[in-house]
């Protein structure tokens, strides 16, 4: 399991160059795990439509830029000065830390590769990856497996994992790449936004911080971030999205190429990944060009590219399409007839599911929301990140609850039983997001002391 | 205490606890982490690990890339996806004309229309192969 670690920490430490012209410090090392996402998504997309290997693509997209970077001595000094704040900074070393235990205890404690959804769904489109693409292609219409339509970013990481350990299809490894990216990404997440929000804050505080986001996205999703399924990824993405958005203050061109990676990489992971990431990103821009940051506003169109082209994509290799969702739009004004069936099964859904499992965290948005709103800072901009508290995670969990209520399903219950707390880890780690900006607004435990004037009587 | 630093600090209390359990999010991560460095793989399922080896061994007697029917007589969803995620795509999986039948838990031993192959009782569940070409 080490030695799988390993394996996977050097996969994606190739990624570091280009990660460290994207953002700076531990977020830089953090940040790989969504940058070979996505440059494993176009790998997977690559490899359906040309036949070609994904580790070649990878090599292409990742390993000889990066070599690039680190020769040419322009970028090489650019890369050392963005990592050089984890040699002096007592919290980047503390975050460093924490999060290699994180990993240390994820890699040792994975679980079989047993789980139902992730033995049929993604290890088993895992292996259609990994072979010539008429395997990818023969799966959309062959009685092979379920859900041939679905995104591929885990099976296509899962894929570059065995084809650069010349692996036949090792389900541990596919499982230790996933919970390795989780504990990287959801401390991406959490990183950017201490940075952002406590950048003067006491590292015991900032290091609290990471600690139960941390711990937090391990139990969210039933804790099955190290058992194969992709629920706990989707969430840190989506939360990494809306860290990365609202917290980037670099150049134009980082504020831009860093979303739309984590962005490819978080509507990639599942089907609903694409709503929920652009959900996130929509109220992520609201408030940055609130704040005047108007080159935001690209991350729209580029998020909506990325979608025209999967769709192109999909549709080309004849993908099926098994969606639920195709009613819902149209069924959601019959909710507000009173004693529809849809608006019963609206109510079905809030009594048995939100109100039992979500309710607690609906009432940590509220806090949050409140603790935001009680903080220093501009009256304007933090009236707008209170409302987002709320907005952002409810917005979240309703279109899970439409989904499921006006959906095409004929065993509701069922249905939310075996994939509710799973689906709704987003808005929860949502949730936590807001939650930890408002402890890091709201805690005034600074580094530095403040600076006291005394004045001294001058005898005359 | 100031009123938004007592809000600050019960957030992130609350940021630890894990709602469902009401228990601190980092201990129940440590406990699930000790649990599994004491039990890596429980009995439970050690005895699937080994069914399904033992249903990718029954499988070996089939050549690659044949076109291969999945029958399950009871319909047992759990036997069709194991059954597909253990033979794709190293075989294809067809509805009809198939080279082979991969049946699994058959409620009665087969007829034998189709000449067997290969049969193994893999831990209580009887799968056959057979040559339907």
């Amino acid at each position: 399991m080490l030695l799988d670690l390993l394996v996977i920490l050097t996969i994606f430490s190739f990624a570091i160059p280009i990660a460290a012209l994207l953002t700076t410090g531990t977020k830089a090392l953090y940040l790989t795990a969504s940058v070979t996402m996505a440059s494993a998504v176009v790998a997977g997309v690559i490899h359906v439509l040309f036949d070609l290997p994904i580790w070649v693509v990878w090599m292409a997209t990742i390993v000889l830029p990066s070599i690039s970077l680190v020769v040419f001595r322009k970028t090489r000094a650019r890369i050392k000065n963005s990592l050089s704040s984890i040699k002096t900074s007592l919290s980047e070393k503390a975050s460093l830390g924490l999060t290699f235990m994180f990993l240390l205890l994820a890699a040792i404690s994975i679980q079989p590769p047993l789980k139902w959804d992730a033995r049929s769904i993604w290890f088993h489109h895992a292996s259609w990856l990994n072979g010539p693409s008429t395997f990818f292609l023969e799966a959309q219409y062959l009685p092979a497996g379920s859900w041939p339509d679905y995104p591929f970013a885990g099976p296509a990481l899962m894929a570059l994992a065995w084809q650069l350990t010349f692996q036949v299809e090792n389900l541990w490894l596919a499982t230790q790449v996933i919970a390795v990216s989780v504990v990287l990404v959801a401390a991406f997440s959490a990183q950017a936004l201490i940075d952002r929000f406590g950048s003067n804050r006491n590292w015991i505080l900032r290091t609290a911080v990471l600690l139960a986001f941390l711990s937090a996205a391990t139990q969210v999703a039933d804790g099955y971030f190290n058992a194969g399924y992709q629920d706990t990824l989707l969430a840190a993405s989506v939360a990494a999205l809306f860290s990365a958005v609202l917290a980037n203050e670099l150049g134009k061109h980082q504020r831009l190429l860093m979303p739309t990676l984590i962005f490819i990489a978080a509507a990639n992971v599942k089907q609903e990944g694409f709503w929920f990431a652009i959900g996130a990103l929509l109220i992520a821009t609201a408030i940055t060009t609130f704040r005047k940051d108007f080159w935001s506003l690209l991350l729209i169109p580029m998020a909506l590219g990325t979608r025209a082209l999967w769709t192109a994509f999909s549709q080309s290799i004849g993908m099926p399409d098994n969606s639920h969702t195709d009613k819902v739009l149209e069924r959601i004004p019959l909710i507000f007839s009173p004693g529809s069936e849809w608006s019963e099964k609206v109510s079905e859904v809030i009594q048995t599911w939100v109100i039992p499992h979500s309710l607690p965290f609906l009432i940590l948005t509220c806090l949050s929301a409140l603790g935001i709103a009680l903080s220093g800072g501009q009256g304007k901009e933090k009236f707008l990140l209170a409302l987002a508290a709320v907005v952002t995670p409810v917005g979240l969990l309703g279109t899970a609850v439409l989904t499921y209520a006006l959906g095409e399903t004929h065993d509701l219950q069922w249905w939310l039983g075996t994939s509710y707390t799973r689906v709704t880890s987003t808005f929860e780690l949502l949730a936590i997001s807001f939650a930890a900006i408002a402890v890091l607004v709201s805690l005034e435990w600074d580094t530095q002391p403040a600076v006291t004037n005394t004045k001294r009587k001058v005898r005359r | 205490m100031k009123p938004k630093s007592l809000l600050g600090v019960i957030v992130l209390l609350l940021i630890f606890l894990v709602p469902s359990s009401f228990s601190i999010s980092t201990f129940k991560w440590l406990e699930g982490v000790a649990s599994r460095i004491e039990s890596p793989v429980t009995a439970d399922e050690q005895l699937e690990l080994d069914f399904l080896s033992c249903m990718e061994r029954v499988s070996e007697s089939i050549p690659s890339r044949t076109n291969v029917f999945i029958d399950v007589p009871d319909g047992n969803s759990y036997f069709v996806q194991r059954a597909q995620d253990v033979l794709y795509p190293r075989l294809r999986l067809v509805a009809e004309n198939p080279d082979y039948i991969f049946r699994v838990n058959p409620m009665a031993p087969s007829t034998h229309a189709n000449k067997l192959l290969t049969s193994e009782n893999c831990s209580g569940v009887l799968i056959e192969v057979e040559n339907a070409s």
